[in-house]
């Protein structure tokens, strides 16, 4: 809550950021309610009709309004820049944890992995996965979320490795406890702020990758509506005669990662002030 | 870094492996590439013990063979290099920007911290770091084509052969995914250089009537521009990621172009052997920075030797 006042107060930029993934995460999650239709209801004589007052973002080569795809394309970037940012923050986090704290040969072998993950193009990595998993939604946040993992687990492994110096690190230890008391009880608590940070700044990239890997055609299959989706399948092909097919998607997709960005910078800023 | 090669082979290695049945069958049931099932894991190599697979994988790698393609059945080596100078005249050229639009900005926003060029400069920052480049770049083949009549060549243009008309063919996807390269360079130049501002050298510097402007570039800009180098490691590795979608938006035919196309033709031989070469390319250029820096920080030379 101290937070949240913060936030408010002393990022107001921040707070705005934040209220716009807020009402983000409303229209994914009531999408049936707010979109005037559905995103696959076809209706080929008003095709190519431009934004107008039936249709305020206007319709597709199929005449599918494109305001509803975009209200539909938000599920997709929000569930996969989540679930898909939560996955490699637990993963990434414990792999750091483990590693920035067991030191030694645990440490090495994990971070030569790590090495050799992020020695492949982030995206590359990921076409890579979704070819072995096939498309599909769950794919597309598996597959992000286990490439983002690694280099997450970098900057968790840092901040592991300036607590474990502490005294009351050896302390606890000197007093008995296990190492996954001491793991959960004194490690983890400190290292919460810069996990919550390269979070927020991971959610971003992530929906700019999805939307990427959707442009390319490897995403989540249609007629499920995706941001980046719209972009390549429909967009590209009309886009000189019916620049709103472009040009919504886009904007949509920009704001999105405008609103993660900037509420990143805000959290970054009051969480973690060495960073700044 | 040997160790690193060596997790890097493996897990291309890996990725073949990894293949599902029915994409194998797809290749020579669908797509022809073998008469029978025998025949098409023959071709990848599947066909022999797992450990003598891999030797022999190495052993071709060390001979400078990559293999074939399945779709055009030419060596992965020709076509390579045929690609290369495409995806490399693009990703030089875009880091190029990065570094001089991100530097720059970034030393001005910090020489004003928060007045308007400071402001202005963050926010278009921000702004840059949050456009997908796929659509600025679809913008900038729609607009002008609406409004002027005009849009960009989709006719390659060698470098080899007309290298100023090259450049100005490459000028627009540079600028675009520079821009958005160059973004985290301008956040950390600056975050950097304010640090660096107050240190007491600084003011010392200042204080005994140097040039402002010999003071800034000389005594701040070499202590704090370690991290922006660390970062432009970082950034090859986007520019590559970036390079994929640039070139399938442009149709230019360089190796990202050609990384989409033989996923597209499930051409595995091809696939593996450019995810081989991206990785290598990048853990080169990590090597570079690092040898970057014993160049800008006698320090570093320092603590090594």
């Amino acid at each position: 809550m101290t937070l949240l006042r913060d936030l408010v107060v002393k990022k107001p930029l921040g707070a705005v950021a934040g209220a716009l993934v807020l009402l983000l995460l409303l229209v994914a999650v009531f999408a049936d309610r707010v979109a005037p239709q559905g995103y696959n209801d076809t209706s080929l004589l008003d095709a190519l009709q431009p934004p107008g007052r039936a249709h305020w973002f206007g319709t597709d080569e199929l005449g599918r309004d494109v305001l509803s795809r975009v209200v539909y394309g938000a599920q997709v970037s929000m569930t996969v820049g989540l679930v898909a940012t939560a996955i490699s923050t637990l993963v990434g986090g414990a792999l750091g944890v483990v590693s920035g704290y067991f030191g030694r040969r645990v440490d090495l072998l994990l971070q030569r992995l790590v090495d050799a993950w992020l020695a492949f193009p982030g995206l590359v990595m990921v076409i890579v996965i979704l070819v072995l998993l096939g498309p599909g939604l769950g794919s597309v946040i598996l597959a992000l979320g286990v490439s983002q993992a690694f280099p997450q687990s970098r900057i968790v492994r840092g901040a592991t490795l300036v607590v474990r110096e502490h005294a009351y690190i050896e302390a606890s230890r000197a007093g008995g406890a296990s190492h996954g008391r001491v793991l959960l009880r004194h490690v983890l608590p400190n290292i919460v702020a810069p996990l919550i940070v390269s979070a927020s700044t991971y959610v971003s990239f992530v929906i700019l990758v999805e939307a990427a890997v959707s442009f390319l055609g490897y995403g989540v299959p249609p007629p499920r509506p995706s941001w980046g989706g719209m972009l390549s399948a429909t967009g590209r092909s009309y886009m000189v005669r019916a620049p709103w097919l472009s040009v919504f998607p886009g904007l949509a997709l920009t704001v999105a990662v405008f609103a993660f960005n900037v509420l990143g910078d805000a959290l970054r800023d009051l969480l973690d002030p060495r960073l700044r | 870094m040997l160790p690193t090669l060596a997790a890097v082979s493996v897990m291309v290695f890996v990725i073949m492996r990894l293949l599902p049945g029915d994409v194998v069958n797809l290749m020579f049931q669908d797509l022809g590439y073998a008469a029978s099932l025998a025949e098409m894991r023959a071709k990848l190599g599947l066909d022999l013990p797992i450990h003598v697979q891999y030797l022999r994988w190495l052993r071709q790698l060390l001979h400078g063979d990559l293999g074939q393609s399945l779709w055009t059945q030419r060596s992965v080596v020709s076509v390579l290099a045929e690609r290369l100078p495409v995806t490399l005249e693009l990703g030089l050229l875009s880091l190029l920007f990065a570094v001089v639009y991100g530097g720059v900005t970034g030393v001005v926003a910090a020489v004003r911290h928060d007045g308007w060029p400071d402001m202005t400069l963050r926010t278009l920052a921000m702004v840059f770091l949050s456009l997908p480049s796929f659509w600025l770049g679809t913008l900038a083949i729609v607009v002008p084509s609406i409004w002027l009549g005009w849009s960009p060549s989709l006719q390659l243009v060698p470098f080899a052969a007309r290298p100023l008309e090259s450049l100005v063919q490459f000028l627009l996807p540079a600028a675009i995914l520079g821009s958005h390269l160059g973004a985290p360079i301008m956040r950390m130049t600056r975050a950097m250089m304010l640090e660096v501002f107050r240190h007491d050298y600084v003011r010392t510097a200042r204080a005994k009537g140097l040039d402002p402007r010999r003071v800034v570039l000389k005594h701040v800009l070499r202590n704090a521009i370690i991290p922006s180098v660390t970062i432009l490691g970082v950034q090859t590795s986007q520019a590559i990621a970036g390079s994929v979608v640039m070139e399938t938006l442009f149709q230019l035919p360089g190796m990202g172009s050609l990384l989409v196309e033989s996923v597209a033709h499930r051409d595995f031989p091809m696939f593996q052997s450019l995810v081989l070469l991206l990785a290598l390319v990048v853990m080169a250029v990590n090597l570079l920075v690092d040898v970057t820096y014993f160049a800008i920080d006698p320090r570093t030379r320092a603590e090594v030797a």
